[in-house]
């Protein structure tokens, strides 16, 4: 593998709250979706990972360089966008803080950036503290693309955006993409960007990264089975996340073992069907948060158990 | 460009398998002739809903097996593939087909004696 991004260890500690040790890696073409809930620590990750928070502990590596080492050449290569990096700018007309931004972007095109201007109806004579929530955040977004960066690093760029300019910037993000050598670690709540445009998606709890695996191998695991009875052997299993009746039903997140076993077993299977990502996430956080026993639900395993589910990285 | 294919979330078969066994088919059936250009592995990605990972396995094992290949910097293309060859694969994919007709039978309850009978009539109604 050959990682654009390497974090070993990070720390970071606040008043109320911890972030890490986080480790992982971002390989090079590829797209990570963060995913946690608010206050999860996506925001303090980014602002890591962009070198706007110095870690207490561990160290975060771009491009394979050591830290310090050419700064301006690593942040030109980095689009950022988010965190309300530009609020003490907020003065400044969007053109101004274009300009003030091509200090350190210094690879900023004009033309794109026209262009980009146009495509998300932003308008450059207004001054940022003006813009409402939403074009806001597509200068931001506007002002990570524009230098034509080879790393994007997206916080919530699509919060309280237009729809229509919402699929602009996955038409963007995935043009993007196109360029093999670029890569995109972004933040989202929208299931859809989750789903179409990335490749990985790391979960964030509390902190700590809770999980973090391949989109579609995730898929190809979890799945719900229809099945004509359910084998004492399996009734505590780790493997079976919960069962329900009436048709009597099972959730696992390891579909070749059990499907194998329930068959050696002589249990008929009588449909499978895969479950969809944000539900297979879902049911990783009610595990995080070991709420239990809802509607006559029944969850198995402990936290110790969810370290095996979780493909750790 | 983009591919008629589609992948189903609830075959057995793991995503990559079908994307490869897809554009195979269109391959031997020839819908994509030699020389035709593929999209790129990210283009598919999206088009797909699935990772890079996996259409590059895809495309991989495609190439591995001699059906398209990849020039660096200019795209993916299909290659020549002797007839041999394509009746194999023809041979493949009608033979998933109906081993999936035929599971799903068996899943309702069904004898292979009525199995084969049903099969007999979609022959005649054919005709």
């Amino acid at each position: 593998m050959n990682p654009v991004i390497k974090v070993n260890s990070v720390e970071k500690e606040y008043k109320h709250f911890h972030l890490g040790p986080i480790d992982f890696e971002v390989e090079k073409g590829t797209v990570v979706a963060v995913v946690g809930a608010n206050g999860s620590g996506k925001s303090t990750l980014f602002k890591t990972l962009m070198g706007l928070a110095q870690p207490d502990n561990g160290y975060v590596q771009l491009f394979g360089l050591e830290e310090q080492k050419q700064v301006v050449d690593v942040k030109n290569r980095i689009g950022f966008a988010g965190s309300g990096l530009y609020h003490a700018f907020s003065q400044l007309t969007v053109n101004k803080l274009a300009e003030f931004v091509s200090h350190w972007y210094t690879t900023l095109e004009k033309d794109y950036y026209e262009h980009l201007l146009n495509r998300y109806e932003i308008n450059g004579k207004e001054k940022f503290a003006n813009c409402s929530l939403g074009t806001q955040k597509k200068v931001e977004f506007v002002l990570a693309m524009a230098h034509r960066p080879q790393l994007l690093l997206l916080d919530e760029p699509s919060a309280n955006v237009d729809m229509l300019s919402q699929r602009r910037m996955r038409e963007d993000l995935k043009s993007f993409m196109e360029q093999e050598e670029n890569s995109i670690v972004i933040s989202t709540y929208i299931q859809d960007e989750v789903k179409q445009m990335c490749d990985y998606i790391c979960i964030l709890d509390d902190g700590k990264i809770k999980g973090f695996f391949e989109k579609d191998e995730i898929r190809h695991l979890w799945a719900r089975l229809w099945i004509s009875s359910l084998p004492d052997q399996l009734k505590n299993d780790p493997r079976i996340w919960k069962v329900e009746e009436h048709p009597l039903q099972v959730i696992t997140n390891q579909l070749p073992d059990i499907e194998e076993e329930l068959l050696k077993c002589q249990v008929d299977i009588i449909r499978i069907k895969r479950l969809e990502l944000d539900d297979i996430m879902e049911y990783m956080f009610i595990f995080n948060k070991k709420t239990t026993n809802t509607s006559g639900v029944l969850l198995k395993g402990d936290d110790c158990n969810h370290k095996n589910k979780v493909k750790q990285n | 460009m983009k591919l008629p294919i589609e992948v189903s979330e609830d075959s057995k078969e793991p995503i990559y398998y079908q994307i490869e066994l897809q554009i195979k088919t269109l391959i031997v059936s020839g819908q994509l002739q030699a020389g035709a250009a593929l999209p790129s592995i990210r283009a598919l990605s999206n088009d797909l809903s699935c990772s890079v990972i996996t259409t590059r396995r895809a495309y991989q094992n495609l190439e591995n097996n001699d059906f398209i290949q990849t020039i660096q910097g200019k795209g993916t293309y299909v290659k020549e593939v002797d007839q041999q060859i394509k009746t194999s694969i023809k041979d493949e994919v009608i033979y998933t087909t109906f081993k999936k007709a035929y599971e799903e039978s068996k899943l309702m309850g069904y004898t292979i004696t009525e199995i084969k009978e049903i099969c007999d009539k979609v022959f005649r109604d054919q005709k």
